[in-house]
């Protein structure tokens, strides 16, 4: 729809607002001076498509947006930033987010164009209600955290590669560089789908809790248009409730008891048993070896090795499950801190994380597939190809190698 | 004697290239009446740095005219070209449809079938078209443009056929 001036520089400041930016943060990604821009806002001065492509990008707005006949004013991400104060004013992150967004709009954009429908993909939801307590919130996370695995056929096996799987639940999955007090957030919003984004900076084990914490928001919280966590908010009941529905997703309680039994370990050290013979009840009691029952951290090792955990998280879970005390889970964590965990993982080439495939890699592969299919099927030109191709950091020069490649050229 | 009256052409990054590869840039500027134009999203496409110099070479010496797309009906067009486009490639089409413009494109397939809907066969001029003006204008020799043909076809992106 053609739009005046005015009409444009209206929509262009309510899409500055919408995501917290002032003219002069908005001026230098477009750049323009902060004068231009609020001479654009005014309608005292044209914008051009080049300004006004730049614009668009900055805001984390499709630019046909723009001329839509209803301008939505918010979007997940802007409303995100509105909510926090603090995060509007990063302006690297804000960078990051935004660039983020826009690929993903690309990816659904691409994906309508081939006819891809995600409907189908869109995983399950759980409606809750609000937890009444910490306590409440642990219950709730634990209980769809194994509903979840039932539902996707998992049993009590590790779960390899926890973005493939949100992917494979039509959940759109990037690692970006965050500030390191954020592990992830998650984006509803009609342009991007569902949106899962986890801190790049973080350690690949770490990002994979990230990655389940996150996941769990996607299914319980999907009707809120976004969800930021950070440490500051771990104690919020729907953080907290996150946080146990990763825990229990990651390493589910039967599948632990089950490992932590094959190593011999996990049992009682006295059992007691009474077979009735239906008259009297007959005694039987069985004690280990002393000692024989005490988890040490070469099974934490193990443990953290299949499950695709940190040796910390599993020391909690372990001590959440009851397989070890308070006393033992303080010995434990001594020597884990001491730096043994990792010369005992060292010696049994049992690495924190069974699969380190580098975040972000299967996004950036389907992408790119999606791309050369598009391009293909003459859907995109081959200047728009290389510009996606770009986005997640393919050189132009290897674009052209593989279109001579393949024959596309 | 009467004067031809101008016709503006919005020309593509391909063309650029094709013709600072044959050494030709200046040929923007000597084919009246046609005014060639490349809109500024285009320029800022153009990445290597000899090509961009020459380029802005051409812009300042006049044969070639930078411009901006921001005539309010060209700017819908562009941004729902952008979703299958390069900027470079929206805006110039854009700038085309909207202003009744020529353009001058080699670039086949989803461009050439979106810019013949939107302007028309007949408005899509390509570099054989600017070699053959040039020699019926006597600024380029037949022997010359074979010369230029050669250079062009062992280029992997080159396509031209001249037409006798």
């Amino acid at each position: 729809m053609e739009l005046t001036r005015e009409q444009l520089g209206q929509r262009i400041r309510a899409a500055r607002e919408s995501c917290g930016l002032t003219q002069e943060q908005l001026a230098e990604p477009a750049r323009l001076s902060r004068v231009a821009i609020g001479q654009i806002e005014a309608g005292a001065r044209s914008v051009s498509s080049l300004e006004l492509d730049r614009i668009a990008h900055a805001v984390g707005r499709d630019i046909k947006s723009f001329f839509a006949d209803a301008f939505g004013e918010r979007d997940a991400l802007s409303a995100l930033f509105r909510s926090d104060a603090e995060l509007a004013r990063q302006a690297e992150l804000h960078k990051a987010l935004y660039g983020s967004v826009a690929v993903g709009r690309e990816m659904t954009n691409l994906e309508r164009m081939l006819g891809i429908d995600r409907a189908h993909l869109l995983t399950a939801t759980y409606d809750l209600p609000i937890p009444l307590s910490k306590w409440d919130a642990i219950q709730q996370g634990q209980k769809v955290a194994t509903e979840e695995r039932h539902r996707l056929g998992l049993g009590t096996a590790p779960v390899r590669d926890l973005c493939d799987l949100l992917e494979s639940q039509g959940v759109r999955a990037a690692a970006v560089a965050l500030p390191p007090n954020i592990s992830g957030l998650t984006l509803v919003d009609g342009s991007i789908d569902v949106f899962v984004v986890v801190n790049a900076i973080h350690p690949p084990v770490r990002r994979r809790f990230s990655w389940a914490h996150e996941y769990a928001h996607v299914l319980v919280d999907r009707d809120r248009s976004g969800a930021i966590s950070r440490s500051e908010n771990r104690t919020d009941l729907i953080e907290v409730r996150a946080n146990a529905f990763a825990a229990e997703f990651l390493m589910p309680t039967e599948g632990t008891l089950r490992f932590v039994q094959a190593l011999g370990k996990g049992s009682a050290s006295r059992s007691q048993v009474s077979i009735f013979d239906g008259s009297v009840a007959v005694q039987v009691e069985q004690r280990s070896t002393p000692g024989s029952q005490d988890i040490q951290l070469y099974d934490v090792a193990l443990l953290t090795n299949h499950f695709g955990a940190s040796r910390i998280s599993a020391l909690y879970r372990l001590k959440n499950l009851r397989l070890i005390d308070d006393p033992e889970f303080q010995r434990l964590k001594k020597e884990e801190d001491a730096g043994v965990g990792q010369t005992i993982a060292d010696f049994l080439s049992a690495p924190e994380t069974g699969t380190d495939k580098a975040a972000g890699d299967d996004f950036r592969r389907r992408f790119l597939g999606l791309a050369l299919e598009a391009y293909r099927r003459e859907d995109i030109t081959r200047s728009k190809l290389i510009e996606l191709a770009a986005m997640v950091g393919t050189r132009p020069g290897d674009v052209k190698s593989v279109l001579r490649s393949v024959g596309l050229d | 004697m009467t004067q031809e009256p101008t016709i503006i052409i919005i020309t593509d990054a391909n063309i650029i290239i094709n013709l600072f590869r044959i050494g030709q840039l200046s040929l923007f500027g000597s084919l009246p009446p046609y005014r060639f134009h490349v809109p500024s999203d285009l320029v800022v496409e153009i990445l290597d740095s000899a090509q961009q110099k020459a380029l802005r070479n051409c812009i300042e010496a006049g044969q070639l005219e930078e411009i901006a797309v921001d005539m309010p009906a060209a700017l819908p067009l562009f941004a729902e070209l952008r979703g299958t486009m390069s900027r470079g490639e929206a805006a110039y089409l854009a700038l085309a449809a909207t202003g009744g413009f020529y353009i001058a494109s080699d670039e086949k397939k989803q461009f050439r079938r979106k810019a013949t809907q939107l302007i028309g066969e007949a408005r899509i001029l390509g570099t054989e078209f600017l070699l053959l003006e040039a020699i019926r204008r006597d600024q380029m020799t037949i022997r010359d443009a074979d010369q230029f043909k050669d250079i062009l076809a062992a280029n992997k992106r080159a396509t031209v056929q001249l037409i006798r």
